[in-house]
């Protein structure tokens, strides 16, 4: 009797989320036989319906920026090829695919490149998203504490040493743990959706035009009021745009 | 005036009548219900007809006369509806029968035939003084061909007014090409008759499907000066004319589909189309705009030309194209001039070539899909110092991007991400948990080890006295082995209580021993029993007093063992 409630309970937890894997198992299929036989617009459509149920994947986004890249919409493929990256830093395919995309983008900006102690820096620190580096951090303890107990029991000097050696690589971890998250939760990025998009000074219609930006460009996003969005460049401008002219980055 | 139908009611009559029976194609004719001295407004159903179009009505009025003969008072009143009705083909066609209630009577009236001949035919005697025509230049054209449809008016008299309502050209996009303000009159011969003739209007029309498509007639109320009357001098409205309803013919246009292609290219132009294009610089420097134009002229829809969605050389920044659409000022047919101007800006130096730009059209006249292109031009680029500084141009890596593709899409199974999900996964979980777990490990093997430990000796100690009895019971009867039972039995109980291991305790050790975890008294006594042990090998004692000193230690150790802590 008591198993059968144990079952029933199981089924009511899990026969609804299976019911929206089962979902969108189908948009993404879908999607991909509507991308082979170079239906693009649709398969945007059935990637698109997957995202607004609250669901992705790298595979998803990189497909997605792919369909999008297809259609010769600019934005949206930088848009999906950045998420995918989002995912997954690593994701070689979605990089190459960016560049390409990036080939389009009107508005090119090229920054003095930084250090390099601060390349490597960053290149270690981008390498991983925040999740992973908690994961990493977190193996790095355990392996830690194993060494610790070992040391222990065994006295050895060897253990003493190595079980030394794991706890700085332990506080190297921890920090850039902290740091990718605070940059994950601090900088919050968008593309630019519209063809042109004027920029202006004030979060009204009516405000000075400063500058205008082109589809596909990647901004920094400073605050959001109402319908408006506080933008930066990647050289310091900024302004504000409306928000259907800009895409987030999530 | 025509009677045709008269019929007599109670208190009246009510007469169906038309203005003619003999009309021209496009001519109107007027149908009057009149009731005369029927207490109530005739109620008249106008029956569906096929063979008529009802431009107006029913305009209703009526009139009363009084008359006084004799003494006698003589009213007559008189009630009046009229229809304009315009005949949609020609031959011999009939305004069927009518439904008309008058009171509390009903009567139906007898068809009404009329003969429509077509203009062509006409005889001198039966000539329309005034008539709209209405004729297209192509009655066969292709999809997408310019057909110029024009409207003329023919007359005899002097005409005062014309307004026109025309109709929907359903199955063309179309475009007024002249539509004059006054009537510019011209003289000429039709079929062997002198008239007058202006053009009212010109519009081009365009098939946007093929097969049979209908021009509905346009319909036109023109004010036409009345000859018999003449014009008072001192009348405020000028001279008075008559408005007369009228249409035109109606026109059948068999829409030819245009042929298919061959090379697959798509076009919707059709006309008579050329193309060039010019650039005003083809030697500059890198970054430097240049303007780069394409004109193409000619005969057509020239809304439907657009080639703003040219592939442009990666090498070249191109901005969104600035189109300019001049229209022919003439206006004899729809045409012009369309001129696209993109802005180009190279981004590398060297020869960049920007390709011949086609223009694909069907040429309704040559009855064939032709190609036309501009030339190809050549930009030499040469580099510029100041852009090599900040180049805000394409990096190598990006230069050596430039022509190829995306990589394939990725067909392996998604993981899929809740996206609401934050940093802590099962993965996360897991290593913390083992991580806690590794760390606590020694604490918990002392923990354990010393709780082991513990309750070991509890137990030893709860089976001291049990030991103890044992060893005292074991002892035999002569004295010396009796004393020595009793101090193995109480060494044994010291060590199990404590949980040492020692082997021999002086009397004075174990007194201190007992003292310390016994409050009572007892000690003492222990002490005498184990002296006496200690004095037996010198001073004999009987086996009675050996024997009541075993049971004696047994009491004691009962009592030491109940009060220790």
């Amino acid at each position: 009797m008591v198993g059968r409630r144990i079952i029933l309970f199981i089924s009511i937890i899990t026969i609804p989320v299976l019911a929206v894997q089962d979902g969108i198992l189908v948009h993404y299929g879908n999607g991909m036989d509507a991308y082979r036989k170079g239906q693009y617009d649709l398969a945007i459509q059935e990637f698109e319906s997957i995202l607004s149920k609250n669901f992705d994947s790298q595979e998803l986004y990189y497909n997605l920026g792919n369909a999008f890249y297809r259609v010769g919409n600019t934005a949206g493929a930088i848009w999906a090829f950045e998420s995918c990256l989002k995912l997954s830093p690593t994701h070689s395919d979605a990089k190459y695919n960016l560049k390409l995309a990036n080939l389009k983008v009107i508005d090119r900006m090229d920054l003095p490149e930084p250090p390099i102690y601060l390349q490597w820096y960053l290149s270690i620190k981008e390498h991983f998203t925040p999740s992973a580096w908690v994961n990493i951090t977190l193996f790095i303890f355990f392996i830690f504490s194993i060494m610790m107990v070992a040391s222990r029991m065994t006295s050895s000097l060897l253990l003493h040493n190595i079980r030394g050696s794991i706890l700085v690589v332990f506080f190297v971890s921890l920090f850039l743990t902290i740091h990718t998250i605070w940059t994950d939760n601090s900088l919050n990025l968008g593309i630019i959706y519209s063809t042109k998009v004027d920029v202006r000074s004030e979060p009204n219609p009516f405000s000075t035009r400063l500058f205008e930006v082109h589809e596909g460009l990647r901004v920094s996003i400073n605050q959001t009021i109402n319908e408006w969005v506080d933008i930066e460049l990647m050289d310091g401008k900024t302004g504000w745009i409306e928000n259907d002219q800009i895409r987030l980055i999530r | 005036m025509c009677l045709t139908t008269s019929l007599i009611l109670a208190e009246g009559t009510v007469n169906v009548t038309v203005d003619q029976r003999r009309v021209n194609e496009g001519d109107s004719i007027t149908l009057t219900v009149s009731a005369k001295n029927v207490q109530n407004d005739p109620d008249v159903s106008l029956p569906k007809m096929q063979d008529f179009k009802v431009v107006s009505g029913p305009n209703q009025s009526s009139s009363t006369n009084v008359q006084f003969i004799n003494g006698k008072m003589n009213k007559n009143s008189t009630i009046t509806l009229i229809w304009t009705l315009i005949p949609t083909k020609t031959g011999q066609l009939e305004i069927p029968a009518m439904e008309i209630k008058a009171g509390k009577q009903s009567f139906t009236s007898s068809p009404i035939s009329i003969t429509v001949s077509k203009r062509e035919n006409n005889q001198s005697e039966s000539i329309s003084q005034f008539f709209v025509e209405a004729e297209v230049d192509n009655n066969g054209p292709y999809r997408g061909e310019q057909v110029i449809l024009t409207y003329t008016l023919y007359t005899k008299v002097d005409v005062t007014s014309f307004d026109d309502e025309l109709p929907r050209y359903k199955g063309f996009w179309t475009e007024e090409l002249f539509s004059p303000k006054n009537l510019q009159l011209r003289e000429i011969q039709k079929n062997g008759n002198r008239f007058y003739a202006a053009t009212i209007k010109k519009i081009a029309l365009f098939p946007t499907q093929s097969g049979t498509i209908i021009i509905d007639p346009m319909i036109a109320v023109i004010g036409v000066r009345e000859k018999q009357q003449r014009w008072n001098d001192f009348s405020l409205f000028g001279p008075p004319s008559k408005k007369n309803t009228i249409s035109t013919n109606r026109l059948v246009l068999e829409v030819q589909p245009l042929p298919e292609r061959q090379d697959g290219k798509i076009s919707a132009v059709v006309g008579n189309w050329n193309i060039r294009s010019g650039i005003n610089a083809t030697n500059m420097k890198q970054d430097e705009a240049v303007t780069f134009q394409i004109i193409i002229n000619g005969t057509g829809n020239i809304q439907t030309v657009d080639i703003s969605n040219i592939s442009f050389p990666n090498e070249l920044e191109v901005f969104e194209p600035e189109i300019q659409t001049k229209e022919n000022p003439l206006r004899d047919q729809l045409g012009g001039e369309k001129k696209f101007e993109w802005v180009l800006i190279p981004r590398f130096t060297g020869d960049i070539y920007i390709p011949k730009i086609q223009f694909n059209y069907f040429d309704p006249k040559e009855a064939k899909w032709l190609t036309k292109s501009t030339t190809r031009h050549r930009l030499k680029v040469s580099p510029n110092e100041k852009v090599a500084i900040s180049s805000i141009g394409l990096s190598k890596e990006e230069v050596a991007l430039v022509g190829k593709d995306i990589r394939f899409i990725d067909e392996s199974h998604p993981k899929w991400r809740d996206k609401n999900s934050g940093l802590v996964t099962s993965t996360t979980l897991t290593f913390l948990l083992l991580s806690g777990m590794v760390f606590a490990f020694p604490h918990a093997n002392n923990f354990r080890r010393r709780r082991v430990e513990q309750s070991s000796g509890g137990r030893q100690a709860r089976r001291a006295l049990k030991l103890a009895f044992t060893i005292l019971d074991s002892a035999s009867d002569t004295p010396e082995e009796i004393f020595n039972h009793i101090y193995r039995a109480v060494v044994s109980f010291i060590n199990h209580k404590t949980g040492s291991k020692k082997v021999e305790y002086s009397t004075g050790e174990i007194m201190e021993i007992i003292q310390s975890y016994d409050k009572t008294e007892v000690y003492k006594e222990i002490e005498q029993i184990l002296k006496r042990g200690e004095a037996v090998r010198f001073a004999p004692i009987s086996s009675q007093d050996a024997q009541n000193d075993l049971l004696e230690i047994k009491m004691l150790l009962e009592k030491v063992n109940n009060g220790w802590s």
